[in-house]
């Protein structure tokens, strides 16, 4: 079992969660939520980053806007939709029950 | 001094030197392989391409003009390894039913991991989800009885389907199953491909020789495969209704011994499909059972197989595989050992013979020979036609017809003298002996007119027990036989001066002289 394996599968799953949470308080691109990432210290690579945004998307949870930009091509300027907010209250509920569950066992 | 090329991301456009552009291909490459040409992942890769067009501005400047390779480094270390990319795809979303966002299609790869030769069988095995024993047995039964087709077959995919490198490959290569509703979608995807190569091909006008000529054969393999996937859905169709057809065929002439139906109608299968003729006892039953399982098995799997490349359903392939196989050898042993046992009802060979009969008197020097048609029957109706025996099927009943051989020597006395040689096998020699004395055959004579039966019959209900009739004509010395056309046939070897061959002997007399039997001048 490589460590970086079980770090990776960890990380997968809390993305997700992740990036509807910063979305959730302000519209943002994706350079934003990265720079947010990286403050909160959690280790990603930007084309993780992109794949996730699409499906977020086309699951509803997400809606964009082009915003024109001096540095190059359109941007999309992301933001959270109602069935996203509802979507992630439903994470906070779970993530809280793993965090006590986890510590319980560690306990 | 390098060589740059133009490219364009995004809608701009960007200068690029050759280290750069061959590690951004791959790059690209291996990320659009992964999320391949359906919608969602056309998005992802737009986004990902627009990202990395902003990296290059942010990095050229009037010093910097051109993207190098060190810039493609850094890109790749900000955008991420491609594997570290795929790390975060979800697994489950392949599993959702309904309305599937796959993006890990199951694209026709070679596996280089499992190959005997190009990796072709074990490729098509991962693609189809048949076991890569069944494929092979499928190319070597193709080579053995389709006059070596397969092996152009395996030469033209070895070329055609390129070969799964990366990893991002591999896993396409057994990516998501592949059913009749995905096989529209990943036509679809296939043709896109197609297209998407295409157009590229169409931008690279110019001096890139070099490139163009990939493109070329990326782009004829592109739609090749296209072509093969779509002969395949129809050799899929064509297997399951040729061995259907071929099966239904089949057990029907077990029970017609004529068939009717299908692209063997009309034709006549020889004495296996009538066992009761040969054999006795249980071993008919016996033998007829091991050639249903011989023939038929083979005929199910072609339709099981033809089945599998159309719909998509879960199968234990080793254990059907190893059954059908058990069940053929075991029809191969069936056969074969009920052969075995029947060959003791062969074993000894028995002769009678009648007596020697001399014929009457009659006026003038020379015997006619003619021969009788003693029992009416058209060929339709024979249903075994071996060497010299017939059986066939009249008022319902199976008679065993045989062609008698007749010789012709000279007589020790003055007469005519006919003798009638029986033979026949049998499990001990008084067995046979009397199998030898059941054959009936009969002729006449009419004056100076010999009519012989074209056919000795069995006693309705005899076996055949390779059953012979020889009739040795004497014909004494100065007088002369006359052998119809018709008689020909039934000569074994008759010795003359001239050493005209039987078939040449009919139609004409011939005088028994000291030397032997010469052909007369009238």
């Amino acid at each position: 079992m490589k460590i970086e394996n079980t770090k990776a599968q960890m990380r997968k799953g809390v993305l997700e969660y992740c990036i509807l949470s910063i979305l959730s308080k302000n519209d943002a691109y994706a350079s934003d939520i990265i720079k947010k990432l990286k403050e909160a210290k959690m280790i990603v690579v930007e084309g993780t980053l992109y794949p996730l945004l699409t499906r977020l998307k086309n699951a509803g949870l997400l809606s964009y806007r082009w915003e024109e930009s001096t540095q190059g091509p359109p941007r999309k300027y992301y933001g959270i939709t109602d069935t996203g907010r509802a979507f992630l209250g439903e994470l906070d509920g779970s993530w809280q029950e793993l965090v006590d569950a986890v510590t319980t066992v560690k306990g | 001094m390098k060589k740059t090329f133009t490219i364009n991301i995004s809608g701009s456009i960007f200068h690029i030197d050759e280290d750069a552009y061959e590690k951004l291909q791959v790059y690209l490459r291996s990320i659009n392989a992964h999320y391949g040409a359906s919608e969602e992942g056309r998005e992802i890769i737009a986004d990902i391409e627009s990202r990395i067009s902003e990296i290059f501005n942010e990095k050229l400047s009037s010093k910097d003009q051109v993207v190098t390779e060190s810039m493609i480094d850094e890109v790749i270390t900000i955008m991420g390894k491609p594997e570290e990319i795929f790390e975060t795809d979800n697994e489950e979303e392949e599993v959702v039913s309904g309305t599937k966002r796959s993006y890990r299609r199951r694209r026709l790869f070679r596996d280089p991991d499992h190959r005997v030769f190009g990796g072709v069988a074990s490729g098509l095995s991962a693609y189809f989800g048949i076991d890569v024993v069944v494929i092979r047995l499928i190319f070597v039964l193709l080579f053995v009885f389709g006059y070596g087709f397969s092996f152009l077959l395996y030469i033209i995919l070895w070329i055609v389907v390129p070969k799964a490198t990366t990893t991002a490959q591999k896993l396409e290569m057994k990516g998501e199953r592949v059913n009749i509703s995905n096989i529209e979608k990943s036509i679809k995807d296939e043709y896109q491909e197609v297209k998407k190569n295409f157009d590229n091909m169409r931008e690279k006008t110019g001096p890139q020789v070099r490139d163009g000529f990939d493109k070329g054969v990326d782009f004829a393999g592109s739609a090749l495969r296209l072509i093969l996937k779509i002969v395949l859905i129809i050799l899929g169709l064509g297997l399951i209704i040729a061995g259907f057809i071929s099966l239904l065929t089949f057990l029907g002439s077990l029970i017609f011994t004529t068939t009717v139906v299908g692209p063997f109608a009309g034709m006549h299968f020889p004495g296996a499909f009538m066992p009761d003729m040969f054999f006795t006892g249980m071993g008919i039953k016996l033998f007829s059972l091991g050639l249903m399982l011989v023939i038929g098995i083979p005929l199910i799997l072609l339709i099981f197989v033809g089945i599998k490349l159309l719909v998509k359903f879960k199968t234990n392939n080793k254990a059907i595989g190893l059954t059908a196989l058990a069940l053929w050898l075991g029809g191969i042993v069936l056969m074969i050992s009920v052969g075995l046992t029947q060959a003791k009802s062969y074993i000894s060979s028995g002769t009678t013979y009648a007596d020697t009969e001399i014929l009457d008197d009659f006026d003038g020097q020379t015997i006619y020979l003619r021969s009788e048609k003693n029992i009416d029957f058209n060929w339709h109706d024979a249903n075994v036609d071996l060497d010299g025996v017939k059986i066939i099927v009249k008022d319902d009943e199976k008679l065993v017809l045989g062609e008698p051989t007749l010789d012709i020597k000279k007589s020790s006395s003055d007469n005519f003298e006919i003798i009638m040689k029986k033979n026949s096998r049998g499990r001990t020699h008084d067995d046979a002996v009397e199998n030898a004395e059941e054959i009936k055959y009969s002729w006449k004579q009419v004056d100076s007119l010999l009519i012989l039966d074209e056919y000795f019959t069995l006693p309705v209900g005899d076996k055949w027990r390779n059953q012979k009739l020889h009739i040795i004509l004497k014909v004494p010395e100065g007088k002369a036989v006359f052998i119809d056309e018709d008689v020909d046939d039934i000569l074994d070897d008759v010795k003359n001066v001239t050493n005209t061959y039987d078939r040449d002997m009919g139609g004409k007399k011939w005088i028994m002289k000291k030397e032997g039997l010469t052909k007369s001048r009238d």
